[in-house]
């Protein structure tokens, strides 16, 4: 009782300098988030990295932690390397088809004004309201020989014969690209949006004609929306799992795949641990490469 | 003085019959121009009269809906912005963010294709004209405004433009870096001798940098001279309220006395020769307009008495201003030296006093008094 007073003086002291009360008691604010985490995403991550290093025995189904490193050198085999090497093709290129298409929409809404301009935005986001599940369904109809695709090909002469993409990584590809366009729009059209019209001017008045202003001062300054629309798409792309399920008709494998029929077709958990694990890393690299690259532009702008 | 030089060469601009209209709105409404080469000029008037519309069409970021703009004797009127010999200053700078002080300046010299030593030369000697040497490497948002004001300067002035064209370019500034602009700003003028077309709304701003000035209204120009004569023999009713603060006196006009003169009848303050704008018939309503610096208190001052009340008193510092209410002549405004002996006080009758050749003649506005806009 007696030592009472000097913590409460200090306490008092440390009051007046942040109206938020102490820093330890705001601190408790993050407490139930802290633990939400820590709950559901650090504990089973923490599982699955202590299963990625155990062994399971095929016959009995147990599992034996122990601290190996045979899940990973298993991934050498050429079919854990070919759906690695194919996931990240099929992602790449997906959010660069993202961008390709997604670009020149973004920038046109980005000089719309007023009711047009949330129009269409509204018909951006729109497909978000119907299940993606459904919506990739729908492609299999689109797709499949005799299907609507193939129709209109024909009748514009661009192709005769069968269509036959169905079930191939051509229809992942489409698929990606369809579902995820809007995420690539939105973070391009933000930035496109936040760019003075006048710097547009002024490159034309320095002598800078539409193309060139547009190389020269628009793109620099839309990087950002670039950076954050590439890692919108391409990190949730590799790791895609019902896309391939539906398009890929169980051919087209992406290492999503791989990984769901390791836990519920084999039911060998340390391997698909070990799948996980090194799909995580290898997204996680690409993020931090991304994130470097958006720090540095955003510095600018 | 410059404006004589035009007649040997072509003017820096001309503009024929200039017209810009919005749907019903007519932001220009017929405007013919012509800038002397070496001049600085300013386009004034109260925002909305279509001095900056003016400014982008000759910019070329505006297509005129009629009419004809020539750049040094070409007709440039359908010649896209990037390729014409003008450039512009803008309001809030338009700086690249993304690019640093050195690839500002250097941007235009790069659509030139101009070589590496000779970019590296020129730029150095910009910075040096706007004193930001040892600044290159630096953002526009590291930059004050003023700083990033003489970036944008230094961008255009590297082209050599025949004409630089400046929209309001010191209205983001403060009061005392606005008045060292202007220093700034004149004194490259005069070293560079490129054209300026400069438009502010400012009529103090543009009196104390430009050669002429073209005063503004409703999309026309009301009137075009050097600005001793703007401020002392306005045309129009307008320009001279436009141009500073003016007192009114109504006067009808009873004699012409030739050289410019008026003999009016002005009510309680006599019969008074007055000089005015031509064209004043006898019988005319007019109105005699006095600058608050010609009304002074000295005894026996000017020929022109009015009895009044001062109702209030501003000291601004060099001067003093004060409002004085003159019973059936209405309010007027006087100012003072600030070192006057004795300052007046709220409340004191006076007799104050202007000579007539001091006042100025204006034929009464048909339309409302304060209309302005």
């Amino acid at each position: 009782m007696t030592e009472d007073p000097a913590p409460r003086a200090s306490a008092a002291g440390s009051r007046r300098r942040s109206p938020w009360g102490r820093g330890s008691s705001r601190q408790l604010l993050a407490l139930p988030t802290f633990g939400w985490t820590l709950l559901f995403f650090v504990a089973p991550l923490s599982i699955l990295l202590l299963y990625s290093f155990g062994q399971m025995n095929l016959i009995t189904f147990d599992v034996n932690f122990g601290w190996t490193l045979d899940n990973y050198r298993q991934l050498n085999q050429s079919l854990y390397v070919h759906t690695v090497v194919r996931s990240v093709l099929l992602s790449l290129g997906a959010t660069l088809g993202c961008l390709v298409i997604g670009y020149p929409v973004a920038y046109t809404l980005s000089k719309q004004q007023g009711r047009i301009q949330t129009l269409l935005l509204i018909g951006v986001m729109i497909p978000f309201w119907t299940s993606f599940v459904v919506r990739t369904y729908a492609w299999v109809n689109l797709l499949q020989n005799g299907g609507p695709v193939e129709n209109v090909l024909h009748a514009l002469h661009l192709s005769h014969g069968s269509l036959n993409v169905l079930y191939s990584p051509t229809a992942v590809w489409i698929g990606i690209l369809y579902s995820y366009l809007p995420l690539m729009i939105l973070p391009l059209f933000v930035s496109l949006e936040r760019i003075d019209p006048g710097l547009t001017h002024a490159a034309s008045d320095l002598g800078a004609s539409g193309l060139r202003a547009f190389r020269r001062v628009t793109l620099p300054l839309s990087m950002p929306g670039v950076i954050a629309g590439c890692i919108l798409v391409g990190v949730p792309a590799t790791g895609e799992y019902v896309i391939p399920s539906i398009l890929g008709g169980g051919k087209t494998l992406m290492y999503g795949n791989v990984i769901a029929d390791q836990f519920f077709q084999v039911g060998d958990y340390p391997f698909g641990a070990a799948l996980a694990m090194t799909m995580m890393a290898v997204v996680t690299l690409f993020l931090v490469v991304a994130r470097s690259g958006l720090s540095r532009v955003e510095d600018v702008t | 003085m410059s404006t004589t030089a035009g007649q040997s060469r072509p003017p820096a601009i001309a503009l024929e019959q200039l017209e810009r209209h919005y749907g019903e709105l007519t932001a220009v409404a017929g405007i013919d121009l012509a800038i002397a080469d070496g001049e600085f000029f300013s386009l004034i008037g109260p925002s909305g009269c279509g001095k900056t519309t003016t400014l982008r069409i000759v910019a070329g970021l505006e297509t005129p809906s009629s009419g004809r703009v020539s750049v040094r004797g070409q007709d440039v009127t359908d010649v896209p912005a990037f390729k014409r010999p003008v450039n512009t200053v803008f309001q809030h700078y338009a700086l690249f963010p993304h690019l640093n002080v050195f690839e500002n300046i250097a941007f235009g010299l790069k659509e030139r294709k101009v070589s590496r030593g000779d970019t590296r030369r020129r730029v150095t000697e910009m910075l040096e004209l706007v004193g930001l040497t040892g600044r290159e490497k630096a953002r526009p948002k590291q930059l004050s405004g003023g700083q990033q004001q003489r970036v944008a300067l230094a961008r255009s002035l590297v082209l050599e433009p025949a004409v630089l064209l400046l929209d309001e370019p010191l209205g983001a500034l403060d009061l005392k870096l606005r008045k060292q602009m202007q220093m700034v700003l004149k004194e490259i003028q005069r070293e560079v001798g490129i054209t300026f077309v400069y438009v502010t709304h400012d009529q103090e701003e543009a009196f104390s940098m430009s050669d002429r000035v073209a005063i503004m209204h409703k999309g026309k120009i009301e009137q075009i001279g050097d600005p001793v004569d703007t401020y002392r023999r306005p045309q129009t009713l307008f320009v001279a309220d436009f141009v500073g603060a003016s007192n009114r006196f109504e006067a009808r006009v009873v004699e012409r006395l030739g050289s410019g003169s008026y003999r009016a009848d002005m009510g309680t303050l006599g019969t008074l020769d007055v000089p005015g704008v031509a064209g004043l018939a006898v019988g005319d309503q007019a109105v005699a307009v006095v600058r608050p610096e010609a009304i002074r208190t000295a005894p026996g001052f000017g020929d022109a008495v009015l009895d009044g009340t001062v109702t209030d008193v501003s000291f601004m510092g060099p001067q003093t201003q004060y409002v004085v209410d003159a019973g059936g002549l209405g309010t007027a405004a006087m100012l003072s030296p600030a070192d006057d002996d004795d300052l007046l006080h709220s409340g004191a009758a006076q007799q104050f006093r202007f000579a007539a050749r001091s006042a100025w003649l204006v034929a009464a506005d048909p339309g409302p008094v304060d209309d302005a806009q």
